[in-house]
């Protein structure tokens, strides 16, 4: 048992150290094509330029006369059976004429696994896995292109990359500068996934039944919605005469969108959706929400919620679970509002439960506060950097790259993501309408939970999901309660007529290129400040410190954490790439 | 309250004593309620509907009964063989584990065996010091393990903490007459070990096919880093896969639809996924339990 212990403790300790050491160890280790790497039967090909049995002009098919074939690391994913089954790969290998051998690495182990095949030296030919939030961040884009093991794919995406500078020009404010390394090289290719629900975040959902009965109007400053949460709490809105009814509750699960600080604190300043409250102020200066006069009175708004028993204090200590428990209790309806990105989370979809319970809750706009100020903060960006990359191990990188590139058309990304014609899709018929309501361009054939499903690779493939293309999603309108069981519906709606349209944009801080030693640098500060603020928030809205007597030494802690260095990176990445 | 002992016992009890073999018997059945509640729960889960367990319903018995979470499990392809998986790894691992560590472990045991503390120490020293993840690594991928059963068999074939249990309680339990004994009675060295030693040694057999037959059904982390070719994963990987995914979702918000279905995934195999996973080694430990305190108490109390 001990041997055990003593093991999974090195080897934790070890996995941490593996990025770390990572630079020192691999300064050796030339590409050598080992016996696992596959043969490509037009080697001979690879550097030259008008290369034999390739097809010749950028965007047709096949690629390639003769059978090529690539090893290609992927990611696992639960909702997809094995790939070498998949419906959707058959298809692009015969359309394409690439043969693909697939690595399948689970997700909860991809950082593992980038780092230990990156150190080893045994790389496949093609990486399409990750992205920066599972290990294949910018710097180590940097650390591996510059050695050689990443290939640049500059040249590739200007003489090949038809779908590529598609995507880009679609794009173009942010593209391809955003994945574009310090050293002028573009390393990988970005998935698209642009989700507009997604970017408009601190949501709140309340609930319109309760409104109703109490014959009150939806609540637009902060000291009307604390009245309508009195009356929840005190008027017994579900009727039972007990008053079991609690006005407010989140969780601690689900980051900010768990609990309702996001939403309130934003009728006070522009409070943005990320854990070190970084954002631009109307002059163009970096600075943090944390640390403003205006955040305190946002603190001190939230604690009076508490403090009158209004916004439930568990909010802060329960998981999701227990909130959804209480949501959805059989024995009747107890919640006020809650807030969360998606409102099925918490009160669950409209079928589980027996009286449709999440049917009575409706998205509420960001209050006006004290000062006429409301806002929805904005986050995330539509494109993922770091999800395509081409290793040294490739024989036939050109090739490599026009595969990749197909990936990107419409005709794949349907089929890749929504799913094979008759059998992961159905072609809606003339005149039916998507979510945004133009036409609609697709219908996802479900497939039952806990069967294997080979009839898309949704997820884990390259693809470009616009927004467009994600709102042109089949919508039965003829269904009554369409608005509520197509989520995506109750979503792009709840987003377009009560979130976006409060919005400032202007200040939101978008991420940008950071050089090594800053990226490093960054990620040491950010952290020690984000688990501070996350700390230090909670302690004021519970009460455990004092608002009016603490807050000064709750700013000066912030000059020992060198906020101001953080700033100053920060500012001066944004200046490079934005202005 | 009133105790009973049995006739034999003929002390009278003390209060003292009364009391505290009431507060004993208390304490240890809220041990056992801490313990078996888990169990309880989560295989009630297994066969109540996803909602009466989210909604709190269902809390000791199953509510809505129905077969909904097994019928998944047995008709998802990549369960059910991780399940093989993991019971060949298991079979094959421990079977090769006991020979080893025996093998190991009875010359280990005997005094004219030259050397032995020699050989004991060295290997006593890789409990202290291994070569760690990455060297690790490079080696079973250089030894073509990688991607290979194998991979998790091979690497820890001999536990070293459990060829000293086995060591001692040869050194302690069978007699060197037994041995002299043999001898004159014409015994070769693997006769010894063979038709005597072995049978008298069923107990510490016992523990060490329970020990290594549980790690080897739990372990996780090699499975995950050597294991690529997804018909040759285990179940605890295919587990996880399932159930922390859906988590993982949560952070990158970005599709309803697939969080929902990942959800929905998790729901309904959960707990019966959970309840299939721990049932081998239900059904093992009633065989070896028996023999079980016996041979962990050897090596606990004689050095």
């Amino acid at each position: 048992m001990k041997k055990g212990i003593s093991f999974l403790l090195l080897a934790s300790m070890l996995a941490s150290l593996v990025a770390g050491c990572s630079q020192s160890n691999d300064s050796s280790p030339a590409p050598e094509s080992s016996s696992t790497a596959p043969v490509s039967s037009a080697a001979e090909s690879s550097g030259s330029e008008s290369a034999g049995g390739l097809s010749a002009e950028a965007g047709s098919f096949p690629l390639t006369d003769e059978k090529v074939e690539f090893s290609l690391m992927i990611q696992d994913s639960a909702t997809v059976g094995p790939l070498d089954q998949n419906e959707f790969y058959k298809w692009y290998e015969e359309k394409t004429g690439v043969h693909i051998n697939f690595t399948e690495v689970p997700a909860a182990a991809m950082v593992e696994q980038v780092n230990l095949m990156l150190v080893s030296g045994d790389y496949p030919d093609m990486m399409m896995c990750c992205g920066a939030s599972l290990g294949v961040t910018p710097s180590l884009e940097m650390l591996y292109g510059s050695q050689g093991v990443f290939l640049p794919l500059n040249s590739y995406i200007e003489k090949w990359g038809k779908e590529t500078q598609e995507v880009f020009s679609l794009y173009s404010g942010q593209l391809p500068a955003a994945i574009t390394a310090t050293d002028g090289n573009i390393y990988s290719l970005p998935n698209i996934n642009d989700c507009y629900h997604c970017t408009y975040t601190g949501k709140l959902w309340i609930n319109q039944t309760w409104l109703d009965t109490l014959k009150l109007p939806a609540p637009t400053t902060t000291e009307e919605f604390r009245e309508v949460l009195r009356a929840f709490k005190n008027n017994d809105p579900n009727g039972n005469g007990k008053a079991d009814e609690i006005p407010i509750m989140g969780s601690k699960a689900y980051g900010s969108n768990g609990n309702p600080n996001l939403f309130l604190l934003n009728s006070f300043l522009y409070c943005p959706n990320s854990p070190d409250m970084l954002y631009v102020d109307d002059n163009g200066k970096v600075a943090c929400a944390a640390t403003q006069p205006e955040y305190k009175d946002g603190l001190a708004y939230i604690r009076s919620l508490v403090e009158e028993g209004l916004l439930d204090a568990s909010t802060y200590t329960q998981t999701g679970d227990q909130l959804k428990q209480f949501a959805i209790d059989p024995e009747g309806m107890k919640l006020g509002a809650y807030p969360h990105m998606t409102a099925t989370n918490i009160t669950d979809t409209i079928d589980n439960t027996p009286d449709q319970r999440t049917k009575n809750y409706g998205p509420l706009a960001p209050l006006k506060g004290p000062a006429g100020y409301q806002n929805t903060p904005i986050t995330g960006q539509p494109y993922y950097s770091g999800y395509f990359i081409i290793t040294s191990a490739c024989e036939n990188p050109e090739l490599a790259f026009r595969w990749a590139d197909g990936l990107y058309s419409e005709e794949c990304t349907l089929n890749s993501q929504i799913g094979m014609p008759d059998t992961g899709r159905i072609i809606p018929t003339e005149g039916s309408k998507g979510i945004n309501g133009e036409p609609a361009l697709y219908q996802s054939i479900k497939i039952p939970a806990g069967t294997d499903n080979f009839v898309r690779a949704q997820n884990i493939t390259l693809a470009r999901r616009t927004s467009d293309f994600r709102l042109a999603q089949y919508v039965d309108y003829s269904d009554p309660d369409y608005r509520i069981r197509d989520n995506e519906v109750r979503l792009f709606e709840a987003t377009r007529d009560f979130y976006e349209p409060y919005a400032h944009a202007q200040n939101h801080l978008p991420d940008a290129y950071l050089t090594e030693e800053e990226a490093s640098e960054v990620a040491q500060l950010t952290s020690t400040v984000s688990s501070y603020i996350e700390e230090q928030m909670v302690l004021f809205i519970l009460g455990s410190r004092d608002l009016d007597t603490e807050w000064d030494s709750y700013l000066k802690e912030f000059d020992s954490m060198n906020l101001n260095r953080l700033l100053e990176i920060r500012q001066a990445a944004y200046d490079r790439q934005y202005k | 309250m009133k105790v009973s002992f049995g006739k034999e016992r003929r002390t009278a009890l003390t209060i003292g004593d009364r009391v505290f073999t009431v507060a004993n018997y208390l304490f240890l059945f809220a041990i056992l309620v801490i313990v078996a509640y888990p169990i309880l729960y989560v295989t009630s889960a297994s066969f109540s509907s996803p909602y009466a367990v989210s909604s709190g319903k269902m809390w000791i018995f199953p509510v809505d009964f129905n077969l909904r979470g097994y019928t998944a499990v047995f008709k998802n392809r990549q369960i059910l063989r991780s399940f093989l998986n993991s019971v060949m790894i298991t079979a094959a691992g421990t079977g090769l584990n006991i020979v080893l560590t025996i093998m190991a472990a009875y010359p280990l045991s005997r005094k004219t065996f030259y050397g032995r503390g020699v050989f004991t120490g060295i290997m006593a020293f890789t409990m202290f010091f291994s070569g760690g993840m990455v060297p690790t690594f490079l080696l079973i991928r250089d030894l073509h393990l990688y991607d290979s059963m194998w991979a998790l068999i091979l690497p820890g074939a001999v536990g070293v903490s459990n060829v000293i249990i086995a060591r001692t309680y040869f050194q302690t339990s069978i007699p060197e007459e037994l041995y002299e004994a043999g001898q004159l009675d014409g015994c070769s060295e693997a006769g010894f070990l063979l038709r005597i030693v072995l049978p008298l040694s069923v107990p510490i057999i016992a523990v060490l096919v329970m020990y290594y037959a549980v790690g080897h059904w739990n372990s996780y982390f090699n499975a995950l880093i050597y294991i690529k070719d997804q018909d040759k994963q285990i179940l605890q990987v295919v587990l996880k896969n399932i159930l922390i995914e859906s988590q993982m979702m949560e952070q990158m918000m970005v599709d309803v639809a697939e969080y929902e279905e990942r959800q929905g995934l998790s729901d309904l195999l959960k707990y019966s996924t959970i309840v299939i996973g721990s049932l081998p080694m239900l059904i093992l430990y009633p065989f070896v339990q028996k023999h079980f305190v016996k041979g962990v108490m050897v090596g606990a109390i004689k050095g």
